[in-house]
């Protein structure tokens, strides 16, 4: 169930979603999240990472691909 | 001299007029043009001497391709009426053409001046570009270089987007309602797209042409996703270029101006994770000092107990943020780690060393008791089997007693017997037989011995 949760939270996420949060963090943690706020701290961590992920994830090698569409839809190239 | 009627007058000046200016081509400036709500315009031709009345029937004026003005110079084809209500004669233009400049600079110049006043360029209606397009749609011919010089820079720059091609005629008669139909398609909300390419190589102005039509125009400006034009080389500029979202001078620079830079971003997620680390590891170093300063206080001191739990707790925190800098891999293990490390963890597993400590010693105590009990059962079965080997007959036979028997039944009373009775002795060693030869008195009220 939470697996599948965060499955499709990753899937909605995109690349400039998860950019923003990420500056949003570091924002937080810079200026916001006290130093004893060891949970808070650690939550913000743990969303970081995953988020980092997605953001690798989305700049990964990647062919460029055309996809034609409108009247005559097909792949190309 | 016979008079003639108004009428009569004008009626001769008409026909002379008419009959010799039936086809008229004259060049002059449009004046105080007027555009009549019924659709005819009304204006004056005037040079430097002289001017002469021009109307041009709704009928005919929709087909020209510029609108007239005041000023302009132009040549028109008609033929000179009479007006006989008014006594005015003018010219009935059934073509006009813009003098000088050529037609078609001008329609250019008059559809743009038209949409500028709409605000159709308008800078608040300009549509911002995506930081980090996803979905890409170019418009243009699936054979023209402008695809392939989009494709080249996007491939290199940013090759993650989904790039959606919709194949166009880019110039000619059925160029702008092609454009107009992909606008459309590139709208629809199954694509979702978040922008949109407009893309065409050079050519001549009339190849542009297209793109200076006003329907286009108005399809660009209503579409809801940015629009960037990329037509034509740095130098030509087109309708469509105002109305665009964004401008880019070739589709080459389009691809450039859309699509950030893979490489960059890539940095960029790296400085975000080491400056993340960083933070963590500074807020978690200070967070350290100051429990290092707890831990000498006085205050702390005192309360032995609590100070002995509270430094488990730090220590189980200490190394659960270590662990969680250093491994960046699982967050999770170390949070397992850190569960399996802190102390109220820690308590259930005391509880059940004692336990098994307990049990243990339950285990030496019942042992001890089933030892100890078989100890004294064997014991008290010695002493049975002694008392059972004494009451053992033959042991009795031995110490000089005698058995009595009478028909095979053991004579245990005198009263059993009779005179002349037969009976058996046994003795230890051996039986004989004998016969009572006299029975003496019986002792009354003596109990038989028990049986063993």
């Amino acid at each position: 169930m939470k697996t599948k949760k965060a499955k499709d939270q990753t899937e909605s996420e995109n690349f400039e979603t998860a950019f923003r949060k990420l500056e949003e963090i570091l924002n937080r943690l810079e200026n916001e999240i006290p130093d004893y706020s060891i949970d808070k701290i650690l939550e913000e961590y743990e969303e970081g990472v995953r988020l980092l992920k997605i953001c690798r994830d989305k700049l990964k090698d990647a062919e460029l691909r055309i996809a034609k569409i409108g009247a005559e839809e097909e792949d190309r190239k | 001299m016979q008079s003639i009627t108004v009428s009569e007058l004008t009626g001769r000046i008409k026909s002379v007029l008419e009959a010799d200016f039936q086809f008229v081509q004259v060049t002059g400036e449009i004046s105080n043009f007027k555009h009549h709500s019924s659709g005819h315009f009304y204006f004056a031709l005037k040079d430097e001497n002289a001017q002469i009345n021009a109307l041009m029937w709704s009928s005919l004026n929709k087909a020209l391709s510029f609108k007239p003005a005041d000023g302009m110079k132009v040549i028109v084809k008609g033929r000179v009426t009479v007006y006989a209500k008014r006594g005015s004669y003018q010219i009935d233009i059934l073509d006009m053409r813009v003098a000088g400049v050529g037609d078609i600079f001008l329609a250019f110049e008059q559809l743009k001046e038209k949409l500028r006043k709409e605000g159709l360029f308008d800078k608040s209606h300009k549509k911002p570009l995506p930081q980090f397009p996803e979905r890409v749609v170019i418009i243009t011919s699936e054979t023209g270089a402008a695809l392939q010089d989009f494709y080249r820079i996007a491939s290199r720059r940013y090759p993650v987007i989904s790039l959606m091609l919709i194949n166009s005629k880019m110039q000619g008669a059925e160029a702008a309602m092609e454009l107009i139909s992909a606008l459309e398609t590139a709208n629809d909300r199954k694509y979702s797209a978040d922008v949109i390419v407009l893309a065409r190589g050079g050519g001549s102005a009339e190849d542009l042409w297209v793109f200076n039509d006003e329907s286009l125009a108005r399809a660009i400006f209503r579409s809801n996703i940015p629009v960037v034009s990329a037509i034509g080389h740095e130098v030509d500029f087109t309708i469509a270029d105002f109305v665009a979202d964004v401008r880019a001078p070739t589709p080459s620079a389009a691809a450039e101006m859309i699509l950030p830079d893979i490489s960059e971003l890539r940095r960029d997620v790296d400085e975000i994770d080491d400056s993340l680390t960083a933070d963590i590891n500074s807020k978690l170093s200070r967070l350290r000092k100051a429990i290092d300063s707890i831990e000498m206080s006085y205050h702390f001191r005192k309360p032995a107990e609590r100070m002995k739990d509270l430094q488990l707790l730090l220590k189980t925190i200490d190394e659960g943020m270590r662990s969680a800098l250093t491994s960046r891999i699982s967050l999770l293990k170390i949070r397992l780690d850190n569960i399996e490390n802190s102390y109220h963890f820690k308590k259930p597993a005391d509880t059940l060393v004692n336990a098994a400590k307990r049990l243990d010693e339950i285990k030496i105590k019942l042992l001890q008791r089933v030892s100890a009990g078989l100890k004294d059962c064997s014991k008290s079965l010695d002493s049975s089997a002694s008392l059972l080997s004494s009451y053992n007959p033959e042991n009795v036979l031995k110490r000089g007693f005698a058995i009595v028997s009478k028909n095979g039944n053991v004579v245990q009373r005198n009263a059993m017997l009779e005179k002349g009775d037969s009976v058996g002795i046994r003795f230890y060693d051996g039986s004989s037989n004998a016969i009572i030869n006299e029975k003496l008195k019986d002792i009354e009220n003596k109990e038989s011995k028990r049986p063993d």
